[in-house]
Parts: C-alpha cells; structure tokens; sequence
C-alpha cells in the first residue's frame, strides 16, 4: 500500500487490528451459518444419517452448520494479540474446535474447517482476504496516512 | 420515523467526506437506494444466521430457556429472531436529502418497530438482541456492513471523477 507499518502510528495499528478481528468473527460466523468453510471456501460435507437424527432429535437442524447447542460458536473470539490475531475457542470447547478443524491430526471426523491452520499454511478464504485489505485502506485513509 | 433507525450518509466517512468536499459532487439518490438495498440484504443474512448487525457484538445471546422458548417452534440455535419472518420482511430503507446528497435511512416499518424496541430493551427479561446501531450514541454497523457501505460509496466516487 506504500506505507511501513513502522510509520503507522501504534494506536491506529491496533484500531485496524480491532476492525478486523471483528470482521473475522463476522465473516466466520456468516460462513458457517451459509455451511461454508472460511478457509476453503467449499461447502462443508454433509452429516452422517445417524448424526442428523440426532441433532433433530435434541432440537436441532439436521444440517452441517456446526452447532448442536451453539456452545462452541458463542465462544468463537478473534482478538488482539500483541500486533497478531489470535482466534480461539473456550477450553471447554477446544475439542469440538478439533474435531472439525483437525488441528492435532487426530480426528477422525470429515473436516469442517472454520480456523485456518497456520501449520499448514491454510489461511482465510479470498473475500475475507480482500475485505481485511479493505479495512486496513480505509482506516489508513481515515487516518490521513495514505 | 421510528427512533430506531440507523443514517448512512457518506459524509460520517472521512475518507468520503474529503472526496465529495473536493469534488463538489453529491451522493446521487441512486446510490442512496443501493446502499439501502445491500445493507438490509446483509442484515438480513447475519440475522437470519444469528450474528448481530451490530459491531463489536458477535452472535445473538442464546435463549434462557430453549425448552420453553423456542420449545418445539423452531431449532434453539441459531438464535434468529425469527417466528413468522414479519418483522425482517418489515426491514425497509428510505432516502433523505442530506448536504452531501442523499443518506439511506434503515428502519422496521409497519408496526413492527415495537418488536425491535424489546428486542433492544430485552423485553421480558429477555438477553437485548437489538438489530439497529444507534449511530448517534456511538454504535456503528458489523464490519461486513461497513464494507458493502464503503463499496458502494467508493465505487460512486469513482464514476464522479471520470
């Protein structure tokens, strides 16, 4: 964009940080809610038989949206952290983060996933790329440094 | 116009204040209308997904009681404020002449407004859910909305100078 970060000011580095950790989560959510990865940009694989009657069963929709009880959606968080992004889940949640997402290697369920991996190189799908791009341009030049 | 409602006027931005004020060149009607129709097509596509139109607040608070409410009157996740579908399809946009033009003015019409208020009040000791930044007392539209606003208003700009 022809600036330095050196020469953004501190606090107007982390307004845009701030800006587009909300984004972030916005876009996540908005992903998941349309059964979309936010990584990949593919639809996620549908539920098993046995797993659809169990959702409809305890009252939920029978569809890969992520969400039985909506636990671990609700403490989806994307902050600050330091000059960095940090997207998390509560403790209690992190298995269920797991699963889909298969950070650790270890599920065994089709992968759904909804945090980029930066271990393998995964990051977030173009759109959502492109709108962060937007976010730091236009606070930029809100703040009279482009 | 219901006190809830939220103004969109490009001269908030002020990257598109400073544009317009060197361009002598107003936000065109047409503009106005579109902003109006893309906001209310994501808001409508956040709610109806659970997420919160408004910044900084993430996803609707879940129900106190899902056995009771939603009961077995629809899925208890996501939380999007939606029975019947009356009060979205109540989610109109309007335009207003501003100094720089024209301002879109997003709001619930036709008695449904009330259905917002609680929803802002959280009615009933219901968790707040509201669904309308109260731009004049410091809220601000989700970042997805803010970049279909600057899109629009940027594009405009564009043509102006041509």
């Amino acid at each position: 964009m022809g600036i330095k970060k050196k020469d953004i000011p501190k606090s107007v580095q982390n307004a845009i940080l701030d800006d587009v950790a909300n984004y972030v989560l916005e876009s996540t959510l908005s992903d998941v809610g349309g059964l979309t990865s936010p990584v990949t940009g593919r639809r996620f694989k549908d539920l098993s038989p046995a797993y659809k009657e169990r959702k409809k069963k305890e009252g939920g929709t029978p569809i890969p949206n992520l969400e039985l009880d909506g636990d671990m959606l609700n403490g989806l968080n994307v902050k600050r952290s330091g000059s960095k992004l940090k997207t998390t889940v509560p403790a209690s949640e992190q298995k269920k983060a797991d699963g889909h997402n298969n950070f650790s290697g270890d599920s065994a369920l089709p992968e759904r996933n909804f945090i980029p991996d930066a271990a393998r190189g995964q990051t977030y799908r173009a759109e959502i790329r492109k709108g962060i791009k937007e976010i730091i341009r236009d606070r930029l030049e809100d703040e009279g440094l482009l | 116009m219901s006190d809830l409602h939220a103004k969109i006027n490009a001269a908030q931005f002020k990257r598109f204040r400073e544009k317009l004020a060197e361009l002598k060149k107003p936000i065109n009607r047409d503009t106005a209308i579109a902003v109006n129709k893309a906001v209310i097509a994501e808001m409508k596509d956040m709610i109806t997904k659970g997420i919160s139109p408004i910044e900084g607040t993430g996803r609707f608070p879940g129900y106190k009681n899902p056995k009771k409410y939603p009961g077995k009157k629809k899925p208890k996740t996501p939380v999007n404020l939606t029975l019947t579908g009356k009060m979205l399809k109540a989610l109109k946009g309007f335009v207003e002449p501003t100094k720089s033009g024209y301002a879109s003015v997003i709001q619930y019409t036709g008695g449904e407004e009330v259905k917002e208020e609680g929803h802002r009040e959280g009615a009933n000791k219901q968790p707040k859910r509201p669904t309308i930044p109260l731009i004049n007392k410091g809220e601000n539209f989700a970042q997805r909305i803010l970049r279909v606003i600057s899109r629009i208003y940027r594009d405009r700009i564009k043509t102006l100078k041509l």
